[in-house]
């Protein structure tokens, strides 16, 4: 449990995003995959992720509907709209060149300089 | 999308406030129970679980909030807070609510009420099928006064000729009015209406089909028959709106006409012109197939009137042009086409011009100045009005000055603090803005009754939606100026200072911005009221005028035979001879008279005379307007027009005896200035008596304004009624007593005598006179009223500023009594620096004044756009609103107690 990181501000948006991609997800289903998925190495305040979602609806990124949870529960599930997808390719895409430019600062040693 | 997204949710954020709280509540629970199975699968004590669950979720309260704030329902919360806090200051200050109300109400509702005529006559598209692509065609002349065509009417000849050569239109129509066709209805009394005989594609080419019937048809014109559509109007009152009318005769001057069509309610056309004439005589209420004029000379050719040589200019040509073509391309088509008929016919048109005007245009014509006028001058009362709410709110700003400084002490942000003034002026100005709206109704119905004039489609004017939304933004516009003053300086204050003294604010430079604002009314008022004065001034001189005769005890009304053209001259002089001495024996009647015409109001041609006895002819540029007028019986006594010289005509001067005429004042100068008149003769272009005879001048009478009041008289010839033969419709009786009581005895007089004569327009002299003032009256009125409105706010402004100023300087009142300074010096130290600023308003209105008196020169009369004593008085009367307007308050300051005064700190 001491392995576990907080998360890097601003990405949370992202995660969820990745998320709710695979499918539609209650909140804590998208809890549960952010953690499977990171295998339990991100840690997540439970709270924090509903302004989180709310904010991503109120944007048009996700789209939110009552349904039936696995045990038969009235439980409201998000979905990736289509210019959510686009968005999170978008941030997808930014993400990846940050981290690559970083990992190459990060990564260079002395006798490169 | 995105955005349709952020408005569901943003309002289902706050119009589906409870299900937004219930669903995020049920969301969240959700959650923690979950979760707590998950952990009690996993071995947990299910309080335990449940009790962590609520743990790891944090506070459910905080997330619920940051929920909130994402969807962005807190900013209605604000509002409705805002607007909660705004009401409750209102109901706390009802004297000042209900002032600003008042004052912005009026302002708003007078706005509301011209800006709906500004919109039914200007704006408003015409009832019409796509009537942006309708003209008229226009002709000019470019011939002096006296030749020149001025009605921009066309001869048949070359309507044709446009019709065949114009290829920028889609169709032309041609169409005439003809004053006072009578239309006689079997069994019922004759009646006059206005007619128009018209091409038989008209009413195609305006997309206007009949409600009932049928359009004329060529074959109609061909054949010259007689049928006739009536307009929805006059089948309502003439055949009760009944289906039977159609295919039903209708007698006009005694002959029948066949009914074959009805138009919409709504159809009118020609429109009528704003003018004065056109008020008398009324819409067009039926329509004529162009060949059918009764009164026309029948033509053998089927190209009706084509015989006469030049064509005679009668018509009236509305075209439509092709879609999308620009009017200059129709203009430049026509200048050609003029060109071309102008070297083919240079006897009749040499000089004519044609030019392309829009049927909208042509409409609102002469409207278009006036009304423009009033909407500036609504707009210039409204101004003054925000003006003075700015003024008020500032000063009670300073009140609340402290209230303020506390806010931005425990927080509130400065953004707040301006929502929140805002918020408030915005709903003063939008309650003011509702009472506008109540007001415009009643100010509507005001204008249209007042209205001297027919503005053409007036009465189609209505508080509509466009009226509601000009209102509401015009509302929402003050609200946000009058508030935004004070906002930006109260925000702006060092909460510190305000909190320790509650003063600093009141520091001399408040009096700048208030000052400021002050001075613009008394500069604004000025405009006004020194427009004011140079009208009602004009409007005083108009009624002074010497008409020329005495108007008082005088009973007019038009006796017309139900077919003029057709009833022999011996008929009509036997009937008036009997009429008058029927009517002498009347008690009261003093003398009875007729005459063709009273008035001539129409801008009236310059003419001369064919010979006159020892004087040269008169060159085209030196002739002035002149008229014949055909008199009978004792026109000149019922009148109390004075003799000046001669003799006065009596029966000797009959058909068989040598012409006479009696002439005024103006045309003897003309002609025989210095001289005596009597017994000069002269021939008129027209051949006089039975073998073109010399008319002898037997009378000189004084010169009448018939031209209309403001106009200079005019040379006059009258002639008598039995030597010329042409009918004398107008009945002219002076009576003892008030002659309105004489009216129905004079009335069943004369239809005891011919049961077909036609009886109108009853009225005493005096009123057909007051008609002729109405416009100035009406302005006088109007602005009068605008100007004590702009006095009035003006006077309340500036004794709100000084009250609260003086107000708010107590302590340094105290100071300066406790130091020995007197009343008078207070007082004169307040008033100082109250009037800098008036004053400086009225010398920028001087100039303003100035500037607009030049604009309404033409409006003027008998007074100068510089009239001293007009602008002294505005100046003068605004002085002294302003010296007692800041008197009473700075007295007021004087009656402080010192120590009061000091102790108030």
């Amino acid at each position: 449990m001491d392995k576990q990181l907080d998360l890097l501000q601003g990405t949370l948006d992202m995660l969820i995003l990745k998320a709710v991609s695979l499918g539609p997800l209650h909140g804590y289903g998208i809890l549960l995959r952010i953690q499977q998925i990171s295998k339990d190495r991100l840690e997540i305040q439970q709270g924090s992720l509903y302004p989180a979602l709310y904010r991503l609806e109120h944007q048009g990124w996700i789209a939110s509907e009552w349904g039936e949870s696995e045990n038969k529960r009235k439980a409201k599930y998000y979905r990736l709209t289509a210019a959510g997808k686009r968005k999170f390719q978008a941030e997808a895409e930014k993400w990846n060149r940050m981290t690559d430019v970083i990992a190459a600062i990060l990564g260079t040693k002395p006798e490169e300089v | 999308m995105r955005l349709w997204s952020r408005l569901r949710s943003w309002s289902s954020a706050t119009v589906g406030r409870s299900r937004m709280e219930s669903e995020m509540d049920a969301e969240l629970r959700f959650h923690m129970e979950v979760y707590a199975e998950d952990l009690v699968r996993g071995g947990v004590q299910r309080e335990e679980a449940m009790r962590r669950a609520r743990l790891e979720f944090g506070g459910i309260e905080r997330v619920k909030e940051e929920g909130r704030e994402a969807r962005g329902a807190n900013l209605i919360d604000n509002l409705v807070q805002d607007l909660r806090y705004g009401l409750r200051m209102l109901r706390k200050n009802p004297g000042f609510t209900a002032l600003v109300v008042v004052i912005l109400g009026l302002g708003i509702g007078a706005n509301a009420a011209v800006f709906s005529v500004l919109r039914s006559v200007l704006l408003r598209p015409l009832p019409y099928r796509n009537p942006e692509q309708l003209t008229m065609l226009w002709v000019t002349d470019s011939r002096p006064r006296g030749w020149a065509v001025t009605d921009g009417s066309t001869s048949y000849r070359d309507f044709l000729e446009w019709h065949r050569q114009a290829h920028t239109f889609e169709d032309l129509a041609i169409f005439y009015k003809r004053g006072w066709s009578v239309v006689t209805l079997t069994g019922e009394e004759p009646e006059k209406v206005q007619g128009a005989f018209v091409s038989a594609n008209l009413f195609t080419l305006m997309g206007v089909q009949p409600l009932l019937g049928r359009a004329f048809s060529e074959e109609n014109l061909q054949h010259r028959e007689r049928v006739v559509i009536l307009s929805h109007g006059l089948w309502q009152s003439r055949f009760g709106g009944s289906l039977e009318a159609l295919g039903h005769d209708i007698y006009i001057d005694d002959k029948p006409w066949r009914v074959v069509g009805v138009m919409p309610p709504q159809f009118r056309f020609p429109f009528l012109a704003g003018n004065w004439e056109n008020r008398v005589e009324g819409e067009v209420q039926l329509w004529a197939p162009l060949t059918t004029n009764p009164y026309e000379e029948p033509s053998s050719s089927d190209s009706f009137n084509l015989t006469r040589p030049q064509g005679v200019a009668r018509f009236q040509v509305i075209a439509r042009l092709n879609p999308n073509m620009p009017l200059q391309a129709a203009q430049a088509e026509m200048d050609t086409i003029a060109a071309r008929l102008a070297l083919q016919y240079p006897d009749s048109d040499k000089t004519l011009g044609v030019q392309v005007r829009r049927l909208k245009e042509y409409i609102a014509g002469e409207m278009r100045r006036p009304l423009l006028l009033l909407s500036l001058c609504v707009l210039l009362l409204l101004l003054l009005a925000s003006t003075n709410l700015a003024t008020l709110f500032l000063a009670r700003g300073v009140a609340r000055a402290r209230e303020f400084a506390v806010r931005a002490a425990i927080g509130a942000t400065r953004w707040r603090a301006i929502r929140q003034l805002l918020t408030e002026s915005v709903l003063l100005g939008i309650i003011a803005g509702g009472a506008g709206v109540l007001l415009a109704g009643p100010a509507l119905h005001l204008i249209v009754a007042l209205s001297p004039l027919t503005v053409p489609r007036l009465d189609e004017t209505r508080i509509d939606t466009a009226v509601l939304v000009f209102s509401f933004l015009l509302a929402l516009l003050c609200g946000l100026g009058f508030g935004l003053a004070p906002a930006r300086r109260f925000s702006a204050a060092d909460p510190h200072e305000l909190l320790k003294t509650g003063q600093q604010i009141t520091a001399s430079s408040t009096l700048g911005i208030q000052g400021l604002l002050v001075g613009a009314q008394f500069a604004l008022s000025l405009v006004l009221l020194a427009s004011t004065s140079l009208l009602i001034r004009s409007f005083v001189e108009v009624l002074a005028l010497d008409p020329g005769f005495r108007p008082d005890h005088i009973l007019t009304m038009n006796v017309q035979f139900a077919n003029p053209d057709a009833t022999p001259p011996a008929r009509m002089d036997d009937y008036y001879q009997r009429a008058w001495e029927r009517l002498h024996k009347i008690p009261g009647v003093q003398a009875v008279g007729t005459v063709g015409n009273i008035f001539f109001l129409e801008e009236n041609q310059n003419h001369a005379l064919r010979q006159v006895e020892g004087h040269p002819p008169e060159p085209v540029d030196s002739w002035t307007p002149l008229v014949w007028t055909q008199v009978s019986g004792d026109y000149f006594r019922a009148m109390a027009i004075p003799l000046l010289q001669g003799r006065y005509f009596t029966p000797q001067d009959g058909p068989e005896s040598p012409p006479v005429a009696i002439i005024n004042q103006t045309l003897a100068k003309r002609y025989w200035p210095g001289e005596d008149p009597i017994g000069k003769r002269l021939k008129g272009f027209d051949p006089r008596g039975r073998n073109d005879e010399w008319v002898t001048v037997v009378g000189l009478v004084g010169d009448m304004r018939s031209h209309g009041l403001e106009r200079e008289p005019m040379a006059e010839i009258y002639e008598v009624q039995a030597q010329r033969g042409e009918a004398t419709p107008n009945l002219i009786v002076r009576t003892s007593a008030d002659p309105m009581q004489l009216a129905p005895t004079i009335r069943s007089t004369l239809r005891s005598l011919d049961k077909s004569v036609i009886l109108s327009g009853i009225s005493t002299m005096q009123d057909v006179l007051r008609e002729q003032t109405a416009a100035r009256r009406f302005q006088a009125w109007l602005m009068g009223l605008f100007s004590a409105l702009a006095l009035l706010l003006a006077a309340v402004g500036v004794y709100g500023v000084m009250h609260y100023f003086v107000t708010q300087r107590i302590p340094e009142i105290g100071v300066r009594m406790a130091f020995g300074a007197c009343g008078k010096d207070i007082v004169s130290l307040f008033m100082r620096r109250a009037m800098r600023f008036a004053g400086a308003g009225l010398a920028v209105g001087l100039v303003l004044a100035l500037w607009s008196a030049s604009l309404i020169k033409r409006m003027l009369f008998g007074v100068t756009n510089t009239d001293p004593l007009s602008f002294l008085g505005a100046l003068s009367l605004l002085i002294l609103v302003a010296l007692s307007a800041t008197y009473f308050p700075a007295r007021r300051a004087t009656r402080v107690d010192p120590m009061v005064a000091l102790r108030y700190e």
